[in-house]
């Protein structure tokens, strides 16, 4: 057995190792898109209804404390939530940037785009409708 | 006397140390928040067409041609 046979084995040990070693593929934006969309009438219409709001730090919460125990309410705004912080590392990586300055520009964002009538989370912690 | 005059003199000398001012951090900061603007705006451009469509109301559906039988 000469030594490129001997090697070989070794070789396709390392590359089954690497392999393993090498994080999970990050969600795409093409999928977090598709997400976005599925979800944007139900946080739409959650906004209009009052039960949930824009924050100052680029993510939704109930208005109310109460209106999490809603499954409806929780599940959409922690789905929601979940997505945006993997879009703001993403977009936070391809602009050499944090994830913290992605969330607070759309935050303003949404809050220059948000309906009249919706609830909008300031700085301060309070509620307001715009 | 040359002790005062000396003593004078030094104390009104006055050396005053003038620093570039650099400006660059403020024009990465807003190359980066334009950067990060346009990103968003693009991700999220499907918003408007979506909210466009719920807006619509459901009346606009075509109607159904009349039977002339």
């Amino acid at each position: 057995m000469n030594l490129k046979h001997r090697l070989t084995p070794v070789f396709i040990g390392v590359f089954i190792l690497l392999g393993t070693l090498s994080p999970a593929p990050a969600e795409s934006l093409d999928s977090l898109k598709g997400n976005f969309k599925k979800r944007f009438p139900s946080v739409a219409a959650l906004k209009k209804a009052g039960k949930i709001g824009e924050t100052k730090s680029g993510t939704l919460e109930a208005v109310r404390p109460e209106y999490m125990q809603d499954r409806k309410v929780s599940s959409i705004v922690n789905a929601e939530n979940s997505d945006r912080r993997k879009l703001y590392q993403i977009l936070a990586k391809q602009q050499k940037t944090t994830p913290k300055v992605v969330a607070q520009r759309n935050a303003s964002r949404n809050f220059s785009k948000a309906g009249k009538g919706e609830f909008l989370k300031h700085g301060d912690g309070n509620w307001k409708k715009k | 006397m040359w002790v005062v005059v000396a003593l004078l003199a030094s104390s009104c000398g006055h050396t005053v140390d003038v620093k570039p001012i650099r400006v660059e951090p403020i024009h990465v900061t807003m190359d980066v928040n334009i950067r990060v603007d346009k990103e968003l705006d693009q991700f999220f451009a499907f918003e408007e067409e979506l909210q466009s469509e719920l807006e619509t109301p459901e009346a606009d559906e075509p109607s159904k041609p009349e039977n002339s039988s």
